[in-house]
């Protein structure tokens, strides 16, 4: 096996030990037993409102961002403060093949999580609707967000022990709160980057949803996505070269 | 013999001279002006020394810069000024250097829910390295850790934990092995198992660094020493030349003898005897210059008469040398 | 001395002959360690930030009302009335206080267990039920202050408008200070022990605190979906799982300030009910904890 695929592999089973994993996943299924439970006997129509509401206020805005913040800052944060971040940078490996692993890892870890919520979500409203393109552009949407939010919580993680305090708050007063404001600073919240791109790929999610939730194309969506990548690559590089690693 | 009172007054060389003792001829490591600060405190300070194929012990009190220094030579950490050279190449520029090279930190830096088994093959992996099951168990087998090493790091005694790490560096098969306090927590018997595998390996050309507190695993462990006190080079060499070094520091010498007051009184009119202390059946001499005493000794003896049953130095161990650079600092 | 056998040398050593203050010694260091460890009292300036952020968030609002009141006396309490004003800002308070259990839970009980601190504790006089008390002990006098705070400046600040003098006043709305007494009870009771449960299974502290944070989101939710859309027979019932909503009907019907469109209310459950259920759970989550940690020490 590989370098990259041994770090690759054991990062994953890192980020997802059992106790923490079924955790987290029964928080991923909340959003769609509320939406089971608060579409009992709703029509089609207010069915289909109701999940994409509850998908975005739920699932995207609070789920996906906090089980994705606490993986992706968790994989080189946990390193090194367990201080076994020496046996994986003392080997022959590029730190950009390190950054980019790492980061790989983090999207994995958290997409499978998330992918749980999704499920739960996109089936509880086939049950309801027998429609089960709902769950590809939720699935789709995840990917992205957890994507854009692994890119940022990485090289965090990194930095500081105090990652998901800075995430919670970042969710809770910026990305809950200033951003619905001001659509402007849409880009810099990752979980509307994702809801973008589930928006453009369910048939109807655009005319419930408002601009300032989701307002990025999906062109654009997942150019921001690649900018964030790109940036948090160059940023774990930059910091494995440079920081002292003990 | 080179002076060692000068020795630490002079400029720290950037051209070495072969002779001095801090420098190896043919060097893998070569640290040159060494300093590392963490805000307003310095760590390790203007230092230059240089290893070789073979076994080689810092040895310093804790707190020293040994740590330090061992990080900045594996690439952990980068030198706040001055060079560090690992085989030829800086080791935080260049991360090709990390095939050759395998750190055993002193902190527990292993994955607790890993079997010692499986910490080992992954270490293989990331190196690029042969990670078949021979390979492995050859390493496993080498630290003597066959019985425990299908279990879980999480369930090691402190000094299994050390053993699977040594395991773990050594299956990479590195030129440069670089240990922190490799023998903490093991018993006796693991010890010596240890030091006799460290032996090996330098004899067998491959540059082994050990660093240590405890002065009796540096002296069974190796047969040059740096030693690091408050983060500069105190001494290097081995210490039987490090003791010759020490000008200013009086040899103490036991003489056994049949007639100790008779003898002391003779000797300590000497200007090379600076006190005496008899005791019975031997006398205890403090002197400047153990070579003038070893001629004086006998002739004295035999003019008295007396028996002369021993000539003892008894301040030749590492154990007295360390204090006396810790006191000096 | 003599150089044949052996020698004993003095160097001093004396063993300590002193008072041993034992268990209930071993109990109070481990409360103010905690206290201590919270608030960020003797260690780094950044650990302090974040508790005295939110003690301020906690008690400016009050400072706010009180100062409007003092400006334009009346203002205040001809809008709202003080019972009103005092439910309030438990709701806020009871806000700040969940973040602030949701952080200081895991710094209490986590980095004990990781860095195997909790074998030491053992060897001393102390029970792991006595640790466990103790830590929990911490965390309630702080989440309490944090809740009692705002409304001990409110009560002052608005007894000081009365035009009758501040003397007056604080006689006047005495009657609220064993209601305050008991909300407090009531949201500390609501919040803390969910708190410990999750912070003594969880190893790291961030994860202990996303997911406190949430199960209590969760919870309200869940159980506003169940209740308001009528789920299942007796689905009402699950409005007593939210801790939120309960503690927060509890706090006005303390207060006398019954809030109709609450989820108590939606649910047609008497919020003498819901302070029970807080009770029970809470006696629950803390004997489980109990439990975890009669295991570990």
């Amino acid at each position: 096996m590989t370098p990259i695929l041994a770090l690759l592999r054991v990062s994953i089973r890192q980020a997802l030990p059992v106790r923490r994993s079924v955790m987290l996943a029964i928080l991923e299924t909340a959003p769609g037993l509320i939406y089971l439970f608060a579409t009992t006997n709703r029509t089609a129509d207010a069915a289909f409102q109701g999940a994409v509401e509850i998908g975005a206020g739920t699932y995207f805005a609070l789920v996906l961002p906090g089980v994705s913040i606490v993986i992706a800052a968790g994989v080189l944060g946990n390193e090194r403060r367990d201080l076994t971040l020496s046996f994986i940078a003392l080997r022959p490996i590029p730190r950009v093949g390190i950054a980019a692993t790492k980061l790989t890892a983090a999207v994995t870890a958290a997409f499978a999580l998330n992918l749980v919520g999704a499920v739960v979500l996109g089936g509880s409203h086939a049950i309801r609707s027998g429609n089960w393109s709902f769950f590809g552009a939720l699935a789709a949407g995840a990917l992205v967000a957890t994507i854009a939010y692994a890119s940022v919580y990485v090289p965090l993680g990194f930095m500081t022990d105090r990652a998901v305090l800075i995430g919670v708050a970042y969710l809770l007063i910026f990305e809950n709160g200033i951003a619905a404001l001001l659509t402007g600073l849409a880009a810099l919240s990752p979980w509307r980057v994702g809801i973008s791109v589930f928006a453009d790929l369910a048939d109807g999610a655009r005319l419930i949803l408002d601009s300032s939730t989701a307002p990025l194309s999906l062109g654009r969506a997942l150019v921001t996505t690649a900018i964030y990548v790109a940036v948090s690559i160059g940023i774990t590089t930059r910091l494995l070269r440079k920081r002292d690693l003990a | 013999m080179s002076d060692y009172s000068s020795a630490i007054e002079r400029e720290v060389p950037t051209n070495p001279s072969p002779l001095d003792p801090a420098f190896v001829p043919s060097p893998t490591i070569e640290v040159v002006n060494a300093s590392k600060w963490f805000g307003q405190k310095v760590a390790v300070s203007n230092l230059s020394c240089s290893f070789g194929p073979g076994v080689t012990g810092i040895l310093g009190p804790n707190g020293a810069g040994k740590t330090t220094l061992l990080r900045m030579i594996s690439g952990l950490t980068d030198v706040s000024g001055g060079s560090v050279k690992v085989l030829g190449v800086n080791p935080r520029k260049d991360y090709h250097v990390f095939g050759s090279t395998s750190l055993v930190p002193d902190e527990d830096a292993v994955y607790a829910e890993m079997t010692g088994r499986r910490l080992v093959s992954y270490a293989a992996q990331l190196a690029n390295t042969d990670a078949s099951e021979a390979a492995i168990d050859d390493a496993i087998t080498s630290v003597a850790m066959e019985a425990a090493a299908h279990r879980s790091i999480g369930g090691y005694s402190k000094g299994m934990r050390q053993r699977i790490k040594v395991a773990a560096a050594l299956v990479t098969k590195p030129e440069v092995l670089i240990l922190d306090e490799p023998l903490n927590g093991t018993d006796p018997v693991q010890r010596a198992h240890l030091i006799d595998l460290f032996h090996d390996l330098g004899d067998a050309g491959r540059t082994v660094i050990v660093s240590s507190h405890v002065l009796e695993e540096v002296e069974r462990v190796s047969s040059r020493v740096i030693a690091i006190v408050d983060g500069r080079l105190a001494a290097a060499g081995s210490v039987e030349a490090i003791r010759a070094a020490m000008n200013d520091k009086p040899y103490v010498v036991r003489i056994a003898t049949d007639r100790p007051r008779e003898l002391g009184a003779a000797l300590f009119s000497s200007d090379a005897v600076l006190s005496v202390e008899a005791g019975q059946g031997s006398l205890v001499v403090r002197t400047t210059d153990i070579v003038a005493l070893g001629r004086l000794t006998p002739a004295l003896a035999s003019a008295l008469p007396a028996r002369l049953s021993g000539f003892k130095p008894e301040d030749e161990s590492l154990e007295s040398v360390f204090r006396y650079l810790v006191e000096r600092s | 001395m003599t150089d044949s056998q052996g020698a004993v040398y003095d160097l001093g050593y004396v063993p300590y002959d002193g008072e041993r203050l034992g268990r209930s010694g071993a109990r109070r260091t481990v409360f103010w360690d905690g206290i201590r460890r919270v608030l960020g009292i003797r260690r780094k300036a950044r650990r302090k930030v974040l508790p005295w952020a939110l003690i301020v968030i906690a008690v400016i609002p009050a400072v706010v009302v009180v100062g409007i009141g003092f400006f334009v006396p009346g203002e205040i309490t001809d809008a709202v009335g003080v019972a009103q004003s005092h439910a309030n800002f438990f709701v806020l308070g009871g806000t700040v206080a969940m973040i602030f259990t949701a952080l200081s839970a895991p710094e209490l009980l986590v980095p004990d267990r990781r860095e195997g601190v909790l074998s030491i504790l053992s060897s001393r006089p102390l029970t792991s039920t006595d640790y466990l008390m103790a830590r929990l002990a911490s965390l309630v006098a702080i989440v309490a202050s944090f809740l009692l705070l705002p409304q001990v400046v409110l009560y002052v600040g608005l007894a000081g408008t009365h035009p009758d003098g501040l003397f007056r006043g604080l006689v006047q709305d005495a009657g609220d200070l064993p209601k305050i007494l008991i909300v407090t009870a009531i949201y500390v009771v609501a919040f803390v022990p969910l708190g410990f449960v999750v912070a003594s299974l969880s190893n790291r502290k961030a994860v202990a605190t996303i997911v406190y944070i949430a199960l209590m989101i969760g919870l309200t939710s869940l159980a506003e979906a169940i209740v308001q859309n009528n789920v299942f027979t007796g689905g009402r019932w699950v409005a007593l799982v939210a801790p939120i909503n309960t503690s927060d009907a509890a706090n006005n019907f303390v207060f006398g300030t019954e809030n109709p469109e609450s989820l108590l209310a939606a649910a047609n459950i008497h919020p003498w009910y819901g302070i029970v259920a807080l009770a029970g759970f809470g006696f629950v989550g803390i004997a489980f904890s109990v439990y975890r940690y009669r295991r570990l020490m």
